[in-house]
């Protein structure tokens, strides 16, 4: 990695400067002129920031061909799971990641989490249970427990598990946004407000804001729910979230016309 | 409409999800039993509308409402009945047909605005690891 750290900090510099192609072109000729497995993995990771899934997912398997990490089959692992919805091919990654380095937590949270998208709970679980053990000081691990136990409808240890996950992690607005689901299904509304709005605070995401909208319409807010939805439909919209927001919007103002 | 014409049938099975739109009309149909059905009824994954819509007759409807009535009800969680049957992508495709066929209805709104908010969390969750394994990374 050593004789390779001026390349990647001049392609760090391009990256800060937007100029990811260039970083690119940098990493490639790098590569021609001397191959190597963090070189490879390198390039992979810009080309899945710009959305080049196949060329990344190419990259990481050079990588690995070069020299089997954990590190380069997570990243294969999510780049499966996550932007390509091949969970399977996702699991079979990280269990090469894990025969890698068999204590790693992560490992056993992104587990966890491609069995939740794929709705098996009780791997998901158990899975999740290791991932807490193996670090208990992490964030993520509560975090990813705390969402399985939520769609395991295990409320009161769901809160529990993201609370220590946000008393751990302040600024981890996912962990918030999937609290105040916990609270909201609680009938804790209050708290679920709070923690909306901390998860808005480090995260204005139209899924927030979406979240928002429909808290404040179930508390029968909607004046305010209607103001929410018309800000967030401003935004970059997904055929989903426009249904969402135009079937609120709709609701809420009919019940404004009903009670007057 | 009425059409009189002899024409080939097939019986054929989608892997996983059972419920789909066919032709310019976009209808529903649906190749599960009535024991599925039934079970889907009273979970509340489907709803009566949606039995017509698949072109099942009214007696077959009323047995339908019947089998679904005569079996104990479970706990009514839709976010875990759809997680433990399809997984998260396909609970917001399953949600979103939901709202597209009964639109203005509350209940099937808030089902999908679960779907996706447990679809974001996943994914929120996978891309915080995935920044964090690059570490040295970009």
């Amino acid at each position: 990695m050593n004789e390779h750290l001026d390349i990647l900090e001049r392609c760090k510099q391009l990256d800060f400067e937007g100029r990811v192609d260039l970083s690119i072109s940098l990493l490639s000729e790098s590569i021609q002129n001397s191959p190597s497995s963090d070189l490879y993995f390198e390039r992979g990771c810009r080309y899945e920031d710009i959305g080049q899934f196949g060329l990344a997912e190419d990259d990481y398997s050079y990588s690995i061909r070069i020299n089997p990490k954990s590190k380069y089959f997570i990243a294969r692992g999510l780049l499966s799971s996550n932007k390509n919805s091949d969970h399977e091919s996702g699991l079979r990654d990280f269990q090469n990641a894990l025969a890698i380095e068999p204590g790693d937590a992560n490992t056993y949270v992104c587990i966890s989490l491609t069995y939740l998208s794929l709705g098996k709970l009780q791997r998901a679980l158990e899975n999740a249970r290791i991932g807490v053990e193996l670090a208990p000081q992490v964030s993520d691990s509560h975090s990813c427990l705390g969402q399985c136990l939520l769609a395991a409808n295990q409320l009161s240890e769901a809160a529990n598990e993201l609370h220590t996950a946000t008393v751990l992690a302040p600024a981890a607005a996912n962990s918030w946004s999937i609290l105040s689901r916990v609270y909201r299904k609680l009938k804790r509304f209050n708290e679920a407000k709070v923690a909306l709005e901390r998860a808005i605070d480090f995260d204005p995401s139209i899924s927030n804001q979406i979240s928002y909208g429909s808290l404040l319409f179930e508390l029968d807010e909607y004046p305010k729910a209607i103001h929410v939805f018309e800000e967030a439909s401003k935004g970059n919209l997904t055929e989903v979230q426009k249904v969402l927001i135009d079937g609120y919007l709709g609701l809420a103002k009919k019940a404004i016309h009903d009670v007057q | 409409m009425a059409r009189h014409d002899r024409l080939p049938v097939y019986n054929f099975h989608v892997e996983e999800l059972h419920c789909y739109a066919v032709g310019g009309v976009q209808l529903l149909v649906h190749n599960n039993s009535f024991d599925e059905l039934a079970d889907k009824l009273r979970n509340g994954q489907i709803k009566e509308k949606d039995l017509q819509r698949m072109g099942l007759s009214a007696e077959d409807i009323e047995h339908v409402k019947q089998q679904a009535k005569a079996t104990r009800p479970r706990e009514h969680d839709a976010a875990k009945i759809i997680n433990d049957i399809t997984g998260s992508e396909k609970a917001v495709q399953i949600a979103l047909e939901k709202v597209r066929l009964s639109p203005g209805d509350a209940a099937a709104l808030k089902e999908l605005e679960e779907a996706t908010a447990q679809l974001d969390g996943i994914k929120k969750a996978k891309d915080i690891i995935d920044r964090k394994n690059r570490g040295g990374g970009q």
